[in-house]
């Protein structure tokens, strides 16, 4: 009895002793992971400070002016480019809708936006065709 | 141990019976000495079920604090949330766009003792640096030191070429430096710090603690699109009127954050030794100024809000006033009587300084001290500009105060003053740090401190629309923003006297006037009259084109609807009718 019970805790010591040593050996590896991911951290955080900076340098707006001026058919929007919807004309039933071709010409000649001019000029054209017959 | 404590309970058994019945008897009986035994066993007994209990409340303790419960240590290992950078924090706008920012740089120096070939390192080292001589390289190599600085702040480009050359000797050395990819586009704001990252002036400057502590970015209030479209409009106006400045701000009215502050000419902060003091001297906040007719707001609201006049209520401007030595007159003379509205539109003098006699000196002080406008203002930054009073402050101030002369202001402070006049009446600090959304009620009723009756501001919304859509300020009208403003011409104080042909030509404008949600001030510092103005080198002509142009290009970045020119209600028709009570004119004297 006396006997059983000693070499059983002996076993137990040994047993943690064991299992503490591996255990000790898997923090330090972790520990050596954590560090190398700490270091890249550092590493990638000064690489996107790098880039954000180019980025904000490379959209000064003076640069992004000219690239638009140079590469874009655009311009900047004036107010009368805003349209409310009370403004859009509501298709009559009935009446004639403008040719679709001429309509399309209209907007494309102009540029891809949908302008006020056209829109009134649209809500004219519908008006005329309705009164015409 | 254990082994002990059963050895010791088997010597607590009962005595065998003693073999040797002659010997002494015992000093107990022997139903004694079977009682003794017997308390000495319940003794032990309790003891031991007390260590017993002990020992297991201990273990239990031990279970639950490793197993069950992990005790402060949390469970799930969490990053933290925003990883503290090291180095001086970035500033950024109020749209995140990077201002100032520190980068560690590589800095290159050579050991030349490692170098075996002086001549040959040098040719292939200014192939990825051209801007380094060869001979004057290859000459400090042979020399032989052992810590030679070849090139300070490479850039990272040039330090992977570099170390892609592979050659022995040479080292980094890693540095810290401050960035400014807008260069001097917010460089008066923003700042800018020494070579040991101090900050100098600004931002950098008034925030430098914090900055060094903090890990995450400063927002500020300015929109780098704003403030941009002021630059360069600024700028346009500069070159046209061959001025030798100009300053502009935009601002919140409800949140009193700085959209753009600009000051012309501006200067590089990555190499402030190389600029001239004038263009580092910051216009908008630091500098002061007699604003002009533009104070005239201030004049009218004053005396509205005093109950002095009403908007039926006029004066006689058809004689200057004589004062003194003084002679105030009319720029615009109109020479009869004019009503509030008149006088505001035509930009008259002597009726401003009527008013300003009829609600008086006292009342006058009180009104610009709530203002803001006589001490200095309240903005983040140290460059600020302490006003100039008129001390002491009599009757002839008051007068020429009421049109802008006699007080001298800083743009900051003066766009303040405007703010809380259109907003409702609520005077509200300047700042240059981005704050939360304020709830966009129409005049932003929780914010800041009252100065003036709701109905006074919405009587100075009309008027300074009636400015702009039929007075002086008509060039500021900007199509479907609904501008309202007020033009100021001030002769400047050129060696103790004012000088006719050195002026300063501003404009104060808000938009849009039905419900004002930020107001422009634009002033451009010494402007020439032109063949195209045909000579004026006035607000109207000067200052007033460029708040239009600068409203037309910010109002959409801002998401102010437009409203259809034919879509306004109030025409400010109804402003203009015959004066119904004549203001006489006090004895001045």
């Amino acid at each position: 009895m006396t006997r059983v019970a000693g070499t059983l805790f002996f076993l137990t010591a040994v047993g943690a002793a064991l299992f503490l040593f591996f255990i000790k050996q898997q923090v330090r590896e972790m520990e050596e992971e954590l560090g190398i991911a700490h270091r890249n951290i550092l590493r990638h955080q000064e690489a996107i400070q790098v880039l954000r900076t180019e980025w904000s340098y490379l959209n000064r707006p003076a640069r992004i002016a000219e690239l638009a001026e140079r590469h874009l058919a655009m311009q900047p929007l004036v107010a009368r480019q805003f349209v409310g919807f009370e403004e859009i004309p509501y298709r009559s039933a009935g009446a004639a809708l403008p040719a679709p071709a001429q309509a399309t010409a209209q907007a494309t000649a102009q540029t891809a936006t949908l302008t006020a001019a056209t829109l009134t000029a649209a809500a004219q054209t519908a008006r005329a065709g309705g009164a015409a017959p | 141990m254990t082994r002990q404590f059963e050895q010791s309970s088997l010597n607590l058994r009962p005595p065998a019976p003693d073999p040797n019945p002659d010997r002494a008897a015992h000093f107990f009986s022997e139903g004694c000495s079977a009682q003794v035994l017997e308390t000495g066993r319940t003794r032990l007994l309790a003891a031991g079920v007390v260590f017993t209990m002990a020992f297991l409340v201990v273990g239990w303790r031990l279970v639950d604090i490793a197993v069950f419960s992990a005790g402060t240590e949390p469970r799930i290992a969490a990053a933290p949330a925003a990883t503290p950078r090291s180095g001086r924090a970035d500033i950024v706008d109020r749209n995140g766009v990077v201002l100032a920012t520190s980068l560690p740089t590589a800095s290159l120096y050579a050991n030349a003792k490692q170098v075996r070939d002086p001549e040959a390192a040098a040719a292939r080292l200014v192939q990825v640096l051209p801007d380094l001589s060869r001979s004057e390289v290859a000459a400090k190599l042979a020399t032989g030191r052992r810590f030679i600085w070849l090139k300070r702040n490479l850039t990272p480009r040039q330090h992977y070429r570099i170390n892609r050359l592979g050659i022995p000797g040479f080292y980094f050395e890693r540095e810290q430096r401050r960035f400014y990819p807008h260069g001097n586009l917010t460089a008066h704001s923003v700042g800018f710090t020494d070579v040991d990252n101090r900050g100098l002036s600004g931002i950098e400057r008034s925030f430098d603690e914090v900055l060094r502590d903090r890990g995450t970015p400063l927002a500020l209030s300015l929109d780098l699109r704003v403030q941009y479209a002021m630059t360069e409009e600024l700028s346009a106006a500069m070159t046209e009127f061959d001025a030798i400045g100009a300053a502009g701000m935009v601002m919140d009215v409800a949140s009193g954050e700085v959209l753009a502050m600009v000051s012309l000419p501006s200067f590089d902060p990555e190499r402030p030794g190389a600029a001239p003091a004038d263009s580092r001297f910051n216009r908008a906040s630091l500098g002061i100024y007699e604003m002009g007719s533009v104070f005239k707001i201030f004049t009218v609201a004053m005396a509205l809000d005093e109950g002095v006049v009403t908007l039926e209520s006029g004066y006689d401007t058809s004689k200057p006033i004589r004062v003194a030595r003084f002679t105030i007159n009319d720029y615009h003379g109109k020479n009869r009587w004019l009503s509030v509205p008149e006088i505001f539109m035509y930009s008259s003098n002597i009726g401003a300084a009527r008013m300003a006699i009829d609600t008086g000196t006292a009342a006058q002080r009180s009104f610009l001290d709530r203002l803001g406008l006589t001490r200095p203002a309240s903005i983040e930054l140290r460059e600020v500009g302490t006003p100039m009073l008129p001390s002491p402050w009599r009757e002839i101030n008051t007068m020429t105060i009421a049109y802008g002369h006699g007080l001298a202001v800083s743009p900051v402070q003066f766009t303040t003053a405007a703010a809380a006049v259109v907003n409702g009446g609520r005077f509200q600090p300047a700042t240059l740090l981005k704050r939360a959304p304020v709830a966009r009620s129409a005049d932003a009723r929780s914010e800041g401190t009252r100065i003036m009756d709701r109905a006074t501001s919405l009587k100075m919304r009309r008027l300074l629309r009636l400015v702009v859509r039929r007075g002086t300020g008509r060039q500021a009208n900007a199509e479907g923003y609904l501008v309202g403003g007020k033009t100021g011409t001030a002769d400047k104080l050129v060696g103790g006297r004012y000088a006719r042909n050195t002026r300063i030509a501003s404009f104060l404008g808000a938009f849009p006037m039905n419900a004002p949600r930020y107001v422009v001030f634009v002033m451009v510092d010494e402007p020439k009259g032109i063949e195209r103005t045909r000579g004026y080198a006035t607000g109207g002509w000067v200052a007033a084109p460029v708040v239009r142009a600068v409203i037309e290009r910010i109002g959409p970045m801002l998401g102010v609807a437009p409203v259809r020119a034919d879509a306004e209600q109030d025409d400010g028709e109804g402003l203009l009718v015959q004066v119904r009570t004549r203001i006489q004119t006090v004895a001045v004297d």
